[in-house]
C-alpha cells in the first residue's frame, strides 16, 4: 500500500559538461508516494544552458546503503535528457554523506553529457525535516509543505518544456 | 541609514566636486548594438590636481569588432564656471566641445577629434522598462559610499539604458537604434590601484527576463599599503536581486584577473555566482587616467567582452546568461601595457 508520507528537497550544484563548460545544477522535488522503498518524484530542475528550468518527473529510491535519484526531463533542445545521482550514506560522515552527491546527466543514448556534485544546502534542513513529519506537522508547518507543493507544482506546469514520457 | 538601492536617480548623478583640489569625477555612458560587435563610450572627466588649475576632460572611444583597432579622441581643456549646470531632467555637463545632458532621458551631443580624424555625436537615450533599469548602488554602507575609505566611489544611476542617433567616425556615419547601454558616476581622491570592472545587460528572451550584472575586482590604498583584492558583484534577473557585496569577506570571493580576462565567483546569502569576461581578441583601447597628485594609471577598455554567467541562487532554478560581445570590461593599473604604446 503506498505510503502517505511525503516531503519536498531542494539540491543543487555544478557540473560539467563534456565540453569542459561548467554549469549551475538545481532541483527541488516532491516526493508524492512510496512504494516499496521507492517514492515517485515530481519537481524542477535547471541546468543551464543545457536545461531551462522545467518539469521533472522520476524516482527516488530508498537503500540502507545508497539514496538513488532518478529523474526525466526535457532539455533546452528538445531532447530528452536524464539525471541519475547518488547518496551514500555513511555513520562515519553522517552530514556529509546525507547532503552531498555525484549527479550526472544522461543524454536519451545514455552517454553521459554533463556531471559534477550536488548538495543540500543545510538551511534547508529545518524545512526539509518537517516535511518528513505527517504525524507531527504543525497546522503553521502543513501549511508551509503545501504552500511550496503548489508552488512546485505551478512551476512545473508553467516551465516552458512540458513533461516527458 | 544606509542608501537604498532603488531610487535617488536624481542625486546619483549630483557633482561631487566642490572647487576643491585633488579630485577626479567621471561621468561616462557606452551604447552597444545588439545584433552587431559595435560599441560606443563617452565620457567626462572633472580633473582637479593637488597641484595647478581644474581641468575638464572628454573621451570618446568606437569599439568595431570588425576594424583592427578602436577609434579614439581626448580633449581637455580649463575647467571653467557653467561646465556643470542643472537641467530639467538632471545635470548638463559641457566637456570641450561635447555636452552631456544627463537624466532619465538624456542626450550626448559634440564632437571630438580622434586619430582618424573628427567624430560626432548625437545620441539619445532612455531607461528600458524593466525592473533591472532601477538606480544601482554597488557600494550599499554609507560609510563606504560617503566616508574617506575607499578614495574612490562608483554609482550606476542608469544600469539599463536604450540609445537611439548616430555617430560619425572618420567620415563613417552609424546610426544608432535601440541599442543598450548605461551610465555610471564615480569620483573620489584619486583612481583605485588596481580594478577589473564589468557590466552586461542580457535582453529578454521568450523565456528569460532582461538581466543585468555589474562588478569589480579591485585593490585600493590605505595610506602606504594596499588592500587585498577585493570584489563586489550585483546581479538583477527580472525582479530579482542578488548582491555579493560583502567586500571584506575574503573567504567568499574568487578573482582572477589577467590581461584580457577577469574570473569571478562570489558566495553570499542570495547564492552563489560565477563569472567570466574576456575580451581577448576583441579590440581594447588603452587609456591614460591622470591622478590628482600626478600619477598616471592605465585603463584597458573594451565594451566587447564575452560575458558568462552562471547564478545558483539560494532560493529558485539556477540560471546563466551569455553575452557575444556586449560586455563592458576595463582593467585599471599603474604600469604601462607593452601591447599599448599608444595611450589616449
Amino acid at each position: 500500500m503506498p505510503s502517505p508520507i511525503s516531503f519536498v528537497e531542494a539540491m543543487r550544484g555544478w557540473l560539467r559538461s563534456a565540453d569542459g563548460d561548467e554549469l549551475p545544477v538545481s532541483f527541488e522535488l516532491v516526493a508524492l508516494r512510496m512504494h516499496h522503498a521507492r517514492f515517485e518524484v515530481r519537481g524542477v530542475i535547471a541546468a543551464p544552458p543545457l536545461v531551462r528550468e522545467t518539469p521533472a518527473r522520476g524516482t527516488l529510491e530508498l537503500g540502507l546503503s545508497r539514496l538513488a535519484y532518478h529523474l526525466d526531463f526535457v532539455g533546452a533542445d528538445g531532447q530528452p535528457l536524464h539525471l541519475d545521482a547518488v547518496k551514500h550514506p555513511s555513520l562515519r560522515s553522517p552530514v556529509l554523506s546525507m547532503t552531498r552527491m555525484q549527479a550526472r546527466i544522461l543524454d536519451a543514448s545514455g552517454t553521459t553529457v554533463a556531471s559534477g556534485e550536488m548538495r543540500f544546502a543545510l538551511e534547508d534542513l529545518p524545512a526539509f525535516v518537517l516535511s518528513w513529519l505527517p504525524g507531527s506537522q504543525s497546522r503553521h508547518g502543513q501549511r508551509q509543505l503545501e504552500t511550496r507543493r503548489r508552488g512546485l507544482e505551478r512551476r512545473a506546469l508553467t516551465a516552458p518544456e512540458g513533461v516527458m514520457r | 541609514m544606509p542608501l537604498g538601492e532603488r531610487g535617488e536617480a536624481q542625486t546619483s548623478n549630483g557633482l561631487r566636486y566642490a572647487g576643491r583640489p585633488g579630485h577626479v569625477e567621471s561621468y561616462f555612458l557606452r551604447a552597444n548594438d545588439p545584433t552587431r560587435p559595435r560599441a560606443v563610450w563617452l565620457k567626462a572627466t572633472v580633473f582637479a590636481p593637488v597641484h595647478g588649475d581644474a581641468q575638464i576632460e572628454s573621451w570618446l572611444v568606437y569599439f568595431d569588432g570588425e576594424r583592427p583597432a578602436p577609434v579614439g579622441g581626448h580633449e581637455t581643456t580649463r575647467l571653467r564656471l557653467g561646465a556643470f549646470t542643472e537641467a530639467a531632467d538632471g545635470v548638463r555637463v559641457s566637456a570641450c566641445r561635447m555636452v552631456l545632458d544627463l537624466g532619465a532621458h538624456g542626450r550626448a551631443t559634440g564632437e571630438i577629434e580622434t586619430n582618424v580624424g573628427a567624430a560626432r555625436v548625437d545620441l539619445s537615450w532612455e531607461p528600458s522598462t524593466s525592473p533591472v533599469a532601477e538606480p544601482l548602488v554597488m557600494l550599499r554602507s554609507r560609510v563606504l559610499r560617503e566616508g574617506p575609505f575607499p578614495r574612490s566611489k562608483l554609482l550606476t544611476p542608469f544600469p539599463s539604458l536604450r540609445f537611439s542617433g548616430a555617430i560619425e567616425v572618420g567620415g563613417e556615419r552609424i546610426e544608432v537604434a535601440d541599442w543598450s547601454g548605461m551610465q555610471g558616476h564615480n569620483w573620489g581622491r584619486e583612481h583605485a590601484f588596481e580594478y577589473a570592472w564589468g557590466q552586461c545587460l542580457f535582453p529578454a528572451t521568450a523565456i528569460e527576463p532582461e538581466a543585468m550584472l555589474e562588478g569589480f575586482s579591485a585593490r585600493v590604498r590605505v595610506g602606504q599599503a594596499l588592500t587585498p583584492r577585493v570584489s563586489c558583484l550585483v546581479v538583477r534577473s527580472g525582479e530579482h536581486t542578488l548582491r555579493f557585496d560583502r567586500l571584506f569577506d575574503l573567504w567568499r570571493q574568487d578573482a582572477a584577473l589577467s590581461k584580457d580576462r577577469w574570473t569571478l565567483t562570489m558566495t553570499g546569502i542570495d547564492g552563489e555566482a560565477r563569472l567570466e569576461m574576456d575580451a581577448t581578441d576583441r579590440p581594447v583601447a588603452c587609456l591614460g587616467y591622470r591622478n590628482p597628485d600626478g600619477r598616471l594609471s592605465y585603463c584597458l577598455n573594451s565594451k566587447l567582452a564575452r560575458v558568462r554567467l552562471m547564478v545558483q541562487p539560494r532560493r529558485g532554478a539556477a540560471f546563466a546568461r551569455e553575452s557575444a560581445h556586449g560586455g563592458a570590461l576595463e582593467f585599471l593599473q599603474s604600469h604601462p601595457d607593452a601591447r599599448f604604446p599608444d595611450v589616449l
